[in-house]
């Protein structure tokens, strides 16, 4: 029996809305009114993808690759749930994890210890599954007694490590990353990396956002480039990052 | 076992997502109470402050003729705080939480929903002190205290409702601002909390009913002993008011939720 795809886009167009003009107000509202001659500010769409279309397959690890501003995080907002397409569907089987930035939410004044509930909160868990996780959360920040202490004592690294210590622990079958391995020395990242491959080999569904072709070669099983609207690449993660090179050349 | 109340397909007290409502709220008073050592204290301290002022302008300069009129204010002040304070927290708070909900599927609502639900616990907390200054000046408490639960809920259910209005509404109008404060302004001076319906000439009375929040201050002065009692017909304007608020928030929360996101 095929299983179903973890994540599919089928024929996926996006426009954003620009404001030439500027923001709306309650003062030019009030004179409209006043003057009968209330009208909405006009917008202009511009159009970000069209005819995205692609099935990732659950356990597969993808790499998104494409130039800035080109749409990839749009696309993981879109697969996240933020961001909704205009035409075209998305269909996603199973629980999303949209790690599009680290430690989402984190407060200064709180402990890394609250910032942990706080930020698992935010994620979507429940109490009970944060509490299930916690020991191997600390654990793995490597965080120790810091832990009780508020985080705008911590280094940048420590926030880093806290944050993807916590997105690593959840239980969502679908993760979706967006170049958040940038951040943090290189040790943390090779550990990150280490605990996303591992993460994969449990059989959970990976999607990576990143601009670094070594990284989708070394790991990633298939790679996605997407230039000009649309996925101008579907296929080998080598391949790929060959033909990601090429268009800065 | 999850609770589930979907009005218009829309979860508007966030009670899918309580452990996050939860997580806000009791952020935020951490951080109010870490602070400052007096964080409570100075909660009471800024109505307890406009409270001596009013007492001292309107009972020695315009002499007022009220027995426990100290109290009154009290009584009046501080839910209008909490009121106040709410709205205009609300107004900011969809606005001022754009890098989360630009980046984590979160419901937009759960951030005035948090600010009003921080403001309700600090304005219980002080509570304790209308009974006090109530008492001490003489006044016997009855069961119509009793009367504050519904009314209590009613305000929180407009303040919610309110932030979640303004909130939404400065997504796009960014001088929503100003003019809410100017009419935060005119609506303190035209309810009932520096004075009650009674104190007022027979024709203004009316002004109470057309304002969504005048019953609700008349009845808790006179949940307090401070005013008359309410009516039948009062207690239906206010909760048409109530529900009316209610009602407006949920239909702009589903028209412009779903964009939100990439409106901010």
């Amino acid at each position: 029996m095929m299983s179903q795809p973890a994540i599919e886009l089928k024929d996926v167009r996006k426009t954003f809305k620009m404001r030439i003009e500027r923001q709306d107000s309650v003062k030019r509202m009030l004179a409209q009114i006043v003057s009968f001659s209330y009208k909405r500010l006009k917008v202009e769409t511009r159009e970000i993808l069209r005819n995205v279309s692609f099935r990732i397959m659950p356990g597969e690890f993808v790499g998104i690759m494409g130039r800035n501003g080109v749409g990839k995080s749009t696309i993981l907002k879109m697969i996240s749930g933020i961001y909704h397409p205009n035409e075209g569907a998305i269909h996603v089987h199973g629980r999303v994890a949209p790690l599009l930035e680290l430690g989402a939410g984190f407060n200064e004044e709180l402990t890394g210890l609250d910032n942990i509930f706080l930020n698992a909160a935010i994620l979507g868990y429940s109490r009970q599954q944060t509490q299930s996780r916690l020991q191997e959360v600390i654990e793995f920040s490597e965080l120790n007694d810091h832990i009780h202490r508020p985080v705008k004592n911590y280094s940048s690294g420590m926030l880093v490590r806290l944050g993807f210590s916590i997105a690593a622990h959840l239980d969502a079958p679908i993760l979706l990353f967006d170049e958040i391995l940038a951040v943090g020395d290189a040790g943390f990242q090779n550990k990150c990396l280490q605990k996303i491959r591992d993460l994969h080999a449990q059989g959970r569904t990976i999607v990576l956002i990143t601009h670094s072709a070594d990284e989708v070669e070394r790991h990633c099983q298939r790679c996605i480039l997407i230039d000009n609207g649309g996925v101008s690449f579907d296929g080998s993660a080598t391949e790929g990052a060959r033909r990601y090179r090429e268009m800065f050349q | 076992m999850t609770l589930r109340f979907r009005p218009m397909g829309i979860d508007i007290f966030c009670l899918e997502r309580k452990f996050l409502a939860f997580n806000l709220i009791r952020r935020n008073l951490k951080i109010k109470y870490r602070q400052s050592i007096g964080g409570m204290l100075w909660t009471l301290l800024i109505p307890a402050a406009s409270a001596l002022v009013y007492f001292a302008v309107f009972k020695f300069v315009m002499r007022v003729q009220h027995e426990h009129y100290l109290t009154l204010l009290m009584a009046g002040l501080l839910p209008w705080t909490f009121f106040q304070t709410s709205v205009m927290n609300g107004l900011e708070s969809i606005v001022g939480n754009r890098p989360l909900i630009n980046k984590v599927p979160v419901p937009p609502q759960v951030f005035p929903l948090t600010e009003t639900v921080t403001g309700f616990v600090n304005f219980a907390l002080g509570l304790p002190i209308v009974a006090i200054l109530a008492l001490a000046s003489g006044l016997s408490l009855s069961w119509s205290l009793l009367t504050l639960l519904p009314l209590l809920a009613m305000l929180l259910v407009q303040a919610y409702s309110l932030s979640l209005l303004t909130g939404l509404a400065f997504v796009y109008l960014r001088d929503l601002k100003h003019a809410l404060g100017i009419v935060l302004q005119t609506w303190f001076y035209a309810t009932p909390i520096i004075y009650t319906q009674d104190m007022m000439p027979e024709k203004m009375r009316a002004l109470v009913a057309v304002n969504p929040v005048g019953m609700i201050f008349q009845g808790i002065h006179a949940a307090w002993g401070l005013a008359d009692p309410l009516s039948g017909a009062d207690w239906i304007t206010m909760s048409g008011w109530t529900t009316a608020l209610f009602l407006a928030a949920l239909y702009l929360l589903k028209v412009e939720g779903r964009e939100l996101a990439e409106d901010l």
